[in-house]
């Protein structure tokens, strides 16, 4: 009990520290871009609690989620196949390794070229570049399938479907799972960069609309909820993946 | 427990010549091999580290293609593994699925072949309980030791229904007082349900001590030097078995065919 | 003997794929908003004789690599600082983990109102993009030292800068790379975003240009630039990979 406490208390103290250092040194600042902490404290809790939540937040959420669950599980199937045949590897790899490299965030521009500056163009972003981390990692992780567990697979006469999806994906789930976490990272800052270009609502337009008109604390306010934002989804992320490779853990644990 | 009799499969090797082809130079590893196996018989096939044994189980599964010759299981020839054959590996840590817990693991062939709920229920109990693993349904194969891991390997095969069981190095990877307890088990296994059994093994007392009949395996390319009929009865016993004359005698004769030909 | 093998021009289909499908949308779209892999490549080839865009990418490289090499002029000692102190390593970890995981875009409104459309506001962000995540390797290189080799050293009498010097060092340099590699393909990334959203300069900036005035062949053609850049970078890390490995390895 008393070790869980110094526990907790060795790893919070500096961020303690360092918010009541920051809410004293700008107590009475007078700097324009570094208002005191207690005015963006109150101004965070009339934007955000909750009033704002359901114009700004919700929208953007929601776009995330649509374009992450159209974009990432699309790559698992199309990744899957792929990993499957070396033919098709040699077809599209030079393709996929074109339109990796693109960085999510140039995609923005195209849609919303050909689909204006509503939401469809914001879904479609975040679905297309959260794609290719995934793609690539199923890729990857189905190519690296362990020899013997291939030779146990044919040995039970499992049809190639049957492996693919019975042993081939489940055994490369971390390393699937890394590439989902990398796309939903992709996918927050594409959807955070769709709405600073040409939205009217959501996080990204309101933090870059504050800045724009000079309202800082405004702005201050909106980088904090993106940062909150950005981190929450890693640590459930996180969880999930705990949760759902349990096994994968609890094997590592033993045999290393 | 009863169990429904079955009977083993009869396996004839004619002529079966092995080639690997690549990267410029053609490696020779099996010539000319020929063998019959009886149904319900138990067949050990030793030799040098390296000689080919795994070359030879995995063209007899239908793991890897025969360059010449046959492989015939009940007369029919085998292209790829067939319906009646089940297989364990050596290396039970990787041919084991981690994600899933030992009931599951033994259940996942007998689901991919749409076997009814209820019967796979009822065979997956019943092969738990022949290999002695009753208690650990629910655990995975990670939190389990290296014998155990092999008695799911094991059971796993056994759920199918095979008619033929073929063992590569099966304890080769598990301490001394395991292999022994394996050993038996796999013998009991065979008294059971009188499937035909081959089994791949370096260690030449294992061979003797478990099979009918051996087959050693010699030279670059490997070719058959002798088949020996075990004529020690049955049941056998860790300590009577390896004490008699005969299991010396045995021993002894292939480790001469062994040695003799390096 | 590898171009001989015709498997290895099988890519060459689905490039011809790509191509072929995209003047089929656009003939029967009439040009909008597809415009002809003609009118792209014209515009491509246009734009690679002009100076604009060849200091265009210049600038999108230099942002890159000055922030990349202030961050981690910043970052190793830091992490190192943290990585050999337990208390120092708990007590940042909430904080370095937090702002590992915060992407650049979300702190670019602030640093453009300080700084301005300046290569200062580009290479900041860089810098932003690069810190946490070596810092964070770097903590992690030092504590995967190998405790018998303290032990040896300490029994030896080793001072604590031979420890350092033959211990921490080299435990901590692999994973140091490490994160020099994720943050090479940060730096170019970032350093893009900084001109398409925060009109910074480089080559993100003329594409947020050519979008904004509806020259749509630009816009692909500064698409297609991307994508080489980008590959030329995955090439580069790759290599570094290659470097590390064999490092490992010895």
């Amino acid at each position: 009990m008393l070790a869980l406490l110094r526990r907790f208390l060795i790893s919070s103290w500096l961020v303690v520290a360092l918010l009541l250092l920051w809410w004293k040194v700008s107590a009475n600042s007078e700097n324009y871009f570094w208002p005191p902490l207690s005015q963006i404290a109150t101004q965070f809790k009339a934007n955000w609690l909750f009033t704002n939540v359901v114009e700004d937040v919700i929208p953007s959420l929601k776009n995330l989620a649509i374009g992450y669950i159209i974009g990432a599980p699309c790559a698992v199937v199309v990744g899957a196949h792929l990993g499957l045949s070396e033919i098709a590897q040699k077809i599209f790899s030079p393709l996929v390794n074109f339109f990796r490299s693109i960085p999510g965030v140039a995609l923005v521009p195209i849609f919303i070229m050909l689909f204006g500056i509503g939401d469809e163009s914001r879904r479609v972003s975040i679905a297309v570049a959260v794609f290719f981390p995934t793609l690539i990692a199923t890729v990857e992780a189905v190519r690296s399938s362990d020899a013997v567990l291939m030779d146990v697979s044919r040995s039970f006469r499992f049809s190639a479907f049957q492996s693919l999806w019975r042993v081939r994906v489940p055994s490369g789930a971390p390393m699937i799972s890394s590439g989902l976490q990398v796309s939903l990272q992709v996918g927050f800052i594409v959807m955070i960069v769709s709405e600073m270009l040409g939205a009217f609502r959501g996080l990204g337009a309101f933090t870059v609309e504050a800045q724009q008109s000079f309202m800082i604390i405004d702005m201050w306010t909106g980088i904090i909820v993106l940062g909150i934002l950005g981190y929450i989804f890693n640590v459930i992320f996180e969880l999930v993946e705990k949760r759902a490779l349990r096994w994968y853990r609890g094997q590592k644990g033993l045999t290393s | 427990m009863t169990h429904p009799m079955r009977t083993g499969a009869r396996l004839e090797l004619k002529d079966v010549t092995k080639t690997y082809t690549g990267h410029g130079e053609d490696k020779h590893v099996l010539d000319r091999i020929n063998c019959i196996v009886e149904p319900g018989e138990f067949l050990s096939i030793v030799g040098p580290s390296g000689v080919g044994k795994t070359t030879l189980l995995r063209l007899l599964t239908g793991l890897t293609p025969v360059t010449t010759g046959e492989i015939l299981l009940d007369g029919k020839p085998v292209t790829s593994p067939p319906e009646d054959l089940a297989i364990v590996l050596q290396e039970y840590t990787r041919s084991l699925m981690p994600w899933l817990t030992v009931e599951k693991n033994i259940e996942l062939p007998l689901k991919l072949k749409k076997i009814a709920k209820e019967e796979r229920r009822e065979r997956v109990q019943s092969a738990i309980i022949e290999v002695g693993l009753e208690g650990n349904d629910s655990r995975y194969p990670w939190q389990l030791s290296g014998g155990m891991q092999q008695r799911v390997a094991i059971a796993r095969a056994l759920a199918s229904r095979p008619r033929i069981l073929v063992m590569d190095e099966p304890f080769a990877s598990v301490d001394a007082q395991t292999r022994l307890d394996l050993e038996d088990l796999v013998l009991k296994v065979r008294d059971d349900f009188g499937i035909t059994t081959l089994l791949v093994t370096h260690d030449m007392d294992e061979a003797v001590y478990l099979a009918d009949r051996v087959l050693v395996l010699t030279g670059k390319p490997a070719h058959v030097a002798a088949e020996i009929a075990v004529p020690l009865g049955y049941p056998r016993n860790q300590v009577e078995t390896r004490a008699h004359p005969d299991f010396g005698h045995l021993r002894g004769e292939i480790y001469q065919l062994i040695r003799g030909k390096r | 003997m590898r171009f001989a093998n015709p498997k290895n021009w099988l890519w060459l289909i689905s490039l011809g794929g790509v191509v072929l499908i995209w003047q089929l949308v656009s003939v029967s779209l009439n040009d909008r908003p597809f415009p002809s892999v003609l009118k792209i490549s014209n515009a491509l080839s246009e734009m690679l004789q002009t100076g604009e865009f060849w200091g265009d990418l210049g600038v999108t490289f230099l942002i890159a690599m000055v922030g990349l090499i202030i961050g981690i002029a910043l970052a190793v000692p830091l992490g190192l600082l943290v990585g050999l102190s337990e208390f120092a390593f708990r007590s940042t970890k909430f904080i370095l983990d937090f702002l590992k995981v915060i992407p650049p875009i979300v702190v670019l409104p602030l640093v453009l109102l300080m700084f301005g459309t300046t290569i200062k506001f580009s290479v900041t962000l860089v810098v932003f993009g690069v810190l946490f995540s070596v810092i964070v390797q770097a903590t992690y290189g030092v504590r995967d030292t190998d405790p018998v080799l303290l032990d040896t050293l300490a029994a030896f009498n080793a001072s604590k800068y031979a420890r350092l010097k033959y211990a921490v060092l080299p435990s901590a340099l692999p994973f140091i790379a490490t994160g020099t590699k994720i943050a090479t393909s940060a730096a170019v990334i970032v350093s893009i975003v900084t001109g398409l959203v925060g009109s910074g300069p480089g080559l993100g900036h003329s594409l947020s240009v050519a979008q904004t005035g509806g020259n749509s062949p630009n816009v692909y053609a500064y698409v297609v630039v991307l994508g080489v850049v980008g590959i030329l970078v995955n090439l580069l890390v790759s290599a570094m990979d290659k470097r590390i490995i064999f490092w490992r390895g010895k």
